[in-house]
């Protein structure tokens, strides 16, 4: 069975076959070879892995950060926190960290937002001194930061997955997301100290304000969609619908920076990135349910309860694993297939799920960087820079600011919690 | 023959991203107009949830199309970019061949239960749709991709053939 559940996917994986294959061909061929089954029960699961109301959130928050990628609605957030860095030591590498953290609070995508603010901010930090290096290592490593402030899609697929509320994991990602780019932004200051950059010409209230009034409409996104999850206007999804409608009216009515073929556009290329993510849901719903057919979460559960493990060392066994992982699979494929393994022996140890949740976040929103596969690395190849070596040797000290971050979100729980 | 299959099959991929793109359009629309519904006038439209749902089964089964076309799926392509032209082209053929194999099987068995559901006429629970034509999204994206991806190895077997790496 090993060699049908474990090998054979792991052996599709390094073929290159897509993950949504491998999934169904391993819980397709078990189905076939060992289970008494009618193999019509595939459809059925298929069908049941995102017959899941939650999951609309998913396709309307990835049009909701097409559209302020397409319509403008990202550069006038870049030009906004451009305004208010004035003349700190690395105002600049601020910036880019802080335009980072305020899309994710739009869009939840890690990789649009490496384009958005790369397209930005690159030539700028290049132009001001910043070494190349540093630049693209800060860009792809930012860009992270937006799966873990809400609304994030990673936090969705696990709260779908683990049944666990989705306002409340939100919540609890706030402070971890924050801490994050504060401490990103610390190291920047420390190291632009005494470095020959060209910083902005300080702070002005008149600079400010033209920003502000230019990004007024940008700035009131977020609040819109977080208040209204909060304050239980509507729920994740409708707030999902609330998002696109308003950077459609947005950007087609008050900015006038995209056509209604835009919009359509737009809606075209967030129906494929939903497609592709999607039906990896459905296909890791299949593969879960045949593990679970098989026992296989229960009984990894007894082999854990068997070696004793404490919760403080389970989550560091787990967070080592997951860095592991994170460097070769997506966030979504990674939530989805480890999700329903890991929550059986979370629950056994008494480890809050929703804390869990933002630890896995966390920990697989570095693997979107580090090499060998994150996939903001490559875009940061595409969009910015062919030079890859300097791409992986300038995400360095970011990698260790972030694992300091992951400590902290893992061993103190207040920090995902405090806020619920 | 070979430019105008490629026109042909240029024009059918900007109609079919625009007719994806219009479902996404609606599904927002309906969305909000359910939320609008709900909190200004104290009534959901009847049904919304379940259409909204569906529709986006819908669009998921009709997306792998396109996504299997334009080769977007999420994989590892280490190996892909480390193989050379001809190598690269195998490992296509081979990957294409998996998926138009997984895709024509799943679609068999989509096909019975679809059959199934139709001949007991079972409707939704809400909106009153006939089951058969919530699960056909399956049925018809599972279908329409295994033909997609075995016309594609197709393709790449004759170039291979020919000798010229795709």
């Amino acid at each position: 069975m090993i060699w049908l559940l474990l090998i054979l996917p792991l052996l599709l994986f390094l073929l290159g076959v897509p993950i949504f294959a491998l999934l169904l061909i391993a819980a397709g061929l078990t189905l076939l070879v060992a289970l008494p089954m009618p193999p019509i029960a595939l459809h059925q699961v298929l069908f049941g892995g995102i017959d899941k109301y939650a999951l609309l959130a998913v396709p309307f928050f990835i049009f909701a950060g097409e559209l302020m990628n397409r319509g403008g609605i990202a550069q006038r957030l870049v030009d906004w926190v451009l305004s208010i860095t004035g003349r700190l030591p690395g105002s600049l590498g601020i910036a880019t960290v802080g335009t980072s953290t305020l899309m994710g609070a739009v869009s939840g995508s890690s990789p649009a937002t490496v384009a958005a603010v790369g397209r930005s901010l690159y030539p700028s930090l290049l132009e001001r001194g910043y070494s190349e290096r540093f630049s693209l290592g800060l860009i792809a490593s930012s860009g992270s930061i937006a799966i873990v402030v809400p609304p994030s899609i990673a936090m969705i697929l696990y709260g779908a997955s683990a049944e666990q509320s989705i306002p409340k994991l939100f919540q609890a990602g706030l402070l971890p997301g924050l801490l994050i780019a504060l401490l990103m932004a610390l190291y920047i200051l420390l190291w632009a100290k005494g470095r020959e950059l060209k910083e902005s010409n300080g702070f002005s209230t008149a600079v400010f304000l033209a920003a502000t009034r230019r990004a007024w409409a940008a700035l009131l996104m977020p609040v819109v969609v977080l208040a209204g999850i909060y304050l239980g206007w509507f729920s994740p999804t409708e707030a999902g619908g609330v998002a696109c409608l308003y950077a459609i009216l947005a950007a087609t009515l008050l900015y006038r920076s995209l056509s209604w073929r835009g919009v359509l556009d737009a809606a075209g290329e967030a129906a494929l990135l939903t497609a592709q993510i999607l039906v990896i849901v459905a296909a890791a719903g299949v593969f879960s349910w045949i593990l679970t057919v098989l026992a296989v979460p229960q009984n990894l559960v007894k082999a854990m309860v068997a070696m004793e493990l404490s919760p403080p060392l389970f989550l560091l066994l787990v967070n080592l694993l997951l860095l592991a992982i994170g460097c070769l699979l997506d966030p979504t494929s990674a939530i989805l297939v480890l999700t329903p393994l890991l929550l059986p022996i979370v629950l056994h140890l008494g480890i809050d799920p929703i804390h869990f949740g933002i630890v896995m976040t966390v920990n697989l929103s570095i693997g979107m960087f580090t090499p060998p596969f994150g996939l903001n690395l490559f875009v940061a190849q595409s969009v910015l820079s062919p030079n890859l070596t300097a791409i992986y040797r300038g995400i360095l000290p970011f990698l260790a600011i972030q694992l300091i971050a992951l400590g902290a979100v893992t061993y103190l729980p207040a920090l995902s919690l405090l806020l619920l | 023959m070979i430019g105008l299959l490629e026109r042909l099959g240029s024009g059918l991929d900007r109609l079919a991203t625009s007719l994806l793109g219009l479902l996404l359009l609606a599904l927002v629309l309906l969305n909000v107009a359910n939320a609008a519904g709900r909190y200004l006038f104290g009534r959901a439209l009847p049904g919304a949830d379940e259409i909204l749902l569906y529709g986006m089964i819908w669009l998921v089964f009709l997306g792998l199309i396109q996504v299997t076309a334009k080769r977007r799926h999420l994989c590892l392509d280490l190996l892909e970019r480390q193989l050379p032209g001809r190598g690269r082209a195998l490992q296509r053929l081979l990957v294409d061949l998996l998926i138009a194999c997984l895709c024509g099987y799943l679609a068999s068995q989509s096909w019975i239960v679809v059959q199934r559901l139709n001949s007991i006429g079972q409707t939704s629970m809400a909106a009153g749709l006939p089951m058969a034509w919530v699960h056909g999204g399956l049925l018809v994206g599972l279908a329409a991709t295994a033909l997609t991806a075995a016309l594609q190895s197709l393709l790449r077997l004759v170039s291979l053939i020919r000798g010229s790496a795709a």
